[in-house]
C-alpha cells in the first residue's frame, strides 16, 4: 500500500448562476442552492444571503465571494476549508479537506484516509452536486525516490471511487508533469444524453519527495487558481456540448414533424375545393413547429458561442500554465503542450473540444438551419393558397354586390317611373265613376303591380349583371 | 535522552516504517554504527535522515508533526499552508461568456412536440384504430 505525505482532497463545484434569460426568482434560488453547501439551512438566513449577494457586484471576471476573509474554515476538529468564487456567470466552489486533527487519523492507511476525506468533503457540500459539473483533485507528496507514482495515483483514484470499477487502460486518460510535480488524469465522460452532466474526473498531483513545504505551497498557490479556471472552461464546454446534443435531438424530432406537415402540401395544391378550416389548422401547426425549431436553433447558436469562447479560453490558460515551465517562452510552452510526457494531456481535452464539440456543433448548426427552409416554403405556400382563396371569395362577393346593386337600382328606377302611371292603368282596366272614392281593390292593384313589376325588373337586372360579369371573368 | 532526542528517534522510526524498499547498505551500516552508542549519538540520526533522500521526506514530516503536535502551528497544518493564492489583477481571466441554460426549454419541447405530432397523426390514428368510432369519441371527450 502506498505511503504519502499530506494527502489532500479537493472538490471543485460549478453552478451556472446569472446566465441569459434568468429571472430574479431563479437567481435567488441558485444563490441559495450555492451557499447552502457552506452554511446549510440553519445559518443561511435571508439577511446572510443579502450580505453574500452584495459581494457579487463586480466587473471583474474573478470575484472572491468571501471578501477579505477569502476562506471559510471547517470546524476545529477538521483540516479543511471552502473557497467560493464567481467566474463571470458561474459560481465556483473549492472544498478542500486534509482529514481530521487527531493522532489516530495519522495512523490510518492512505486508502482509508482518502475515502473518509471524500466523505467529509461530500458532507460539507450537503451532497449538492455541481450544476454544470464538478472535478476532484488529490494531491500528496511521495515519501521516497523509488516510489512508483503511477501506482500511487491509481491507489488515490481507487480510494476516491469517483470512477466506479476503473479500468486503467481507458480511465487513466493522461499523465504528465508541471514544475516537477507529477500529474495523472482519470476521466470517464458522461455518454448518457439526459442533461445530468455526470462527467467523472479526478486529477492526481504528486510532489517528489524532495519538495519542501514551501515549494509545495508556492506551487499550489498558482496551480489552484489555474485549476479553478481550467475546470470552469472544461465544465462549461461539456455542459454546453451535452445540451447542444439534446437540442440537436429535439431539432431532429421537429424535422420529423416538419416532414409530416409538408407532405400534406400536394393535397392542397391538387384539391378542387379547399377545406379552409383544415388549412388554417395546418398553418397554425406549421407556425408552432417553426417557432420551436427557430427557438431551438437559437439555443444551439448560443451554445456554439459558449463552446467557442471557452475552448479559446482553455487553450490560452493551458498555454499560460505551460509558460510557467519555460520562463514565459511561448514557443517552448507550445512544445511542452505537444509533449505527451509534459502537459500534452491537458491539450488533449482542448483538441477534443475544438474538434468534437465545436466542430460538430458548427456542422450541426449549419445543417439544421437548412431544415427550416421546407417549413418556410410550406408556410408561404399555404399563405399563398389562402390569399388566392381569399381573393376568389372577395371577387365572388364583389360580383354579388354588383348584381344586387344593379338589381336594386333597376327596381328603384322601375318603381319611381311606373308608380305614377300604375293608377291610370288600373283606372283603365277597372273604371271608377267620378266623385266616387276608388275601391280597395284598385288601390291594392296599383301598389301590387308596382311592387311585382319592380321586383321582376330588379331580378332581371341582377341576373343580367351576374351573367355579364361571368362572361368578363371568363374572357 | 532529551525530549528533542526522543522526538528524533521516534521520527526516524516513523521514516523507517514508511520505507518500502531496502535502504542503501551505507545507510544501514551507519545506523548500526550509531546504534552501538545510541544514547550519545541520537542527533546523528537526524543528520543521517536528512542526508538520505528516501528518509528525508517522512522524517521531516514526522518530526514536524511530533514537535508541533496535532492541530498545532499553521506550519504543521496539513492543508492550511497550501491554498489558492490571491488573484493577480493583471492575470488574464479569459473572454467572458454568458451562457443560456436550455434545460427548462428542453422540458417544454418534450411536452409540446408529441402533442403537435399527435395532432398530425390524428386522422391516421382514428382510421387505423380497432374501433374508429370509440377512438374519435375518446379524442373528442379528452
Amino acid at each position: 500500500m502506498s505511503q504519502v505525505l499530506y494527502p489532500n482532497v479537493d472538490l471543485f463545484l460549478y453552478d451556472l448562476h446569472d446566465g441569459l434569460g434568468v429571472s430574479r426568482g431563479q437567481l435567488g434560488q441558485s444563490r441559495r442552492r450555492f451557499w447552502q453547501r457552506i452554511y446549510g439551512n440553519g445559518r443561511l438566513t435571508d439577511a446572510k444571503l443579502a450580505e453574500l449577494q452584495s459581494t457579487e457586484k463586480s466587473f471583474s471576471g474573478y470575484v472572491e465571494l468571501l471578501g477579505s476573509e477569502r476562506f471559510e474554515d471547517f470546524s476545529d476538529d477538521l483540516e479543511g476549508y471552502y473557497y467560493p468564487v464567481k467566474l463571470g456567470d458561474t459560481y465556483a466552489l473549492q472544498v478542500n479537506c486534509a482529514g481530521k486533527k487527531d493522532t489516530a487519523w495519522e495512523a490510518l492507511p492512505l486508502v482509508t484516509k482518502l475515502r473518509q476525506t471524500k466523505k467529509i468533503v461530500l458532507e460539507h457540500t450537503q451532497n449538492i452536486p455541481g450544476g454544470i459539473g464538478q472535478n476532484w483533485l488529490v494531491w500528496a507528496q511521495l515519501t521516497e525516490p523509488h516510489q512508483d507514482p503511477v501506482e500511487v495515483a491509481k491507489d488515490c483514484c481507487t480510494a476516491l471511487d469517483v470512477i466506479p470499477s476503473a479500468n486503467w487502460q481507458f480511465d487513466l486518460k493522461g499523465k504528465g508533469s508541471h514544475q516537477e510535480a507529477m500529474l495523472f488524469e482519470f476521466e470517464r465522460r458522461d455518454e448518457i444524453l439526459d442533461g445530468s452532466n455526470d462527467n467523472r474526473y479526478v486529477l492526481v498531483c504528486l510532489f517528489p519527495h524532495y519538495f519542501s513545504q514551501d515549494e509545495i505551497a508556492e506551487f499550489l498557490n498558482q496551480f489552484y487558481r489555474d485549476l479553478i479556471y481550467l475546470f470552469y472552461y472544461r465544465n462549461k464546454i461539456l455542459w454546453a456540448y451535452e445540451q447542444s446534443c439534446q437540442i440537436k435531438d429535439k431539432l431532429k424530432d421537429c424535422s420529423g414533424v416538419i416532414q409530416k406537415i409538408i407532405k400534406s402540401l400536394p393535397t392542397y395544391v391538387a384539391a378542387s375545393s379547399l377545406d379552409l378550416k383544415q388549412l388554417q389548422i395546418d398553418l397554425s401547426t406549421a407556425l408552432q413547429v417553426s417557432h420551436l425549431y427557430e427557438t431551438s436553433l437559437g439555443y444551439l447558436q448560443d451554445h456554439l458561442f459558449t463552446i467557442k469562447i471557452n475552448t479559446g479560453n482553455y487553450s490560452d490558460r493551458i498555454l499560460e500554465l505551460a509558460k510557467l515551465d519555460t520562463d514565459k517562452d511561448a514557443e517552448r510552452a507550445r512544445e511542452k503542450l505537444s509533449d505527451p510526457d509534459s502537459l500534452g494531456f491537458l491539450k488533449r481535452f482542448g483538441d477534443f473540444a475544438e474538434r468534437n464539440c465545436l466542430g460538430q456543433i458548427q456542422v450541426d448548426y449549419e445543417a439544421l438551419s437548412a431544415g427550416l427552409k421546407p417549413l418556410d416554403n410550406f408556410i408561404r405556400a399555404v399563405e399563398g393558397i389562402t390569399e388566392i382563396e381569399k381573393a376568389k371569395n372577395e371577387r365572388t362577393f364583389n360580383r354579388t354586390v354588383a348584381a344586387a346593386s344593379v338589381g336594386i337600382s333597376a327596381a328603384s328606377l322601375f318603381a319611381s317611373s311606373y308608380t305614377g302611371q300604375a293608377a291610370e292603368i288600373v283606372q283603365t282596366v277597372l273604371p271608377v265613376p267620378a266623385n266616387t272614392p276608388p275601391p280597395a281593390i284598385n288601390t291594392l292593384l296599383t301598389f301590387g303591380s308596382a311592387f311585382v313589376g319592380s321586383l321582376l325588373f330588379g331580378i332581371c337586372g341582377a341576373v343580367a349583371t351576374w351573367y355579364l360579369s361571368n362572361r368578363i371573368k371568363r374572357s | 535522552m532529551t525530549d528533542n532526542e526522543t522526538q528524533i528517534l521516534r521520527a526516524f522510526f516513523y521514516a523507517l516504517f514508511q520505507q518500502q524498499t531496502a535502504l542503501p547498505s551505507a545507510v544501514t551500516a551507519k545506523m548500526a554504527e550509531i546504534a552501538q552508542t545510541l544514547n550519545t549519538r541520537v542527533a546523528e540520526l537526524d543528520t543521517l535522515a536528512m542526508a538520505t533522500p528516501s528518509l528525508e521526506g517522512p522524517y521531516e514530516y514526522a518530526f514536524d508533526w511530533l514537535v508541533n503536535g496535532p492541530g498545532g502551528a499553521a506550519e504543521r497544518s496539513m492543508s492550511g499552508w497550501a491554498r489558492p493564492g490571491e488573484i493577480d489583477k493583471v492575470e488574464p481571466s479569459g473572454r467572458q461568456n454568458v451562457a443560456r441554460d436550455a434545460s427548462d426549454y428542453l422540458q417544454e419541447i418534450d411536452q409540446v412536440l408529441p402533442m403537435i405530432s399527435k395532432k398530425l397523426d390524428y386522422p391516421a390514428q382514428v382510421l387505423t384504430a380497432s374501433d374508429p368510432v370509440e377512438a374519435i369519441h375518446q379524442d373528442t371527450e379528452g
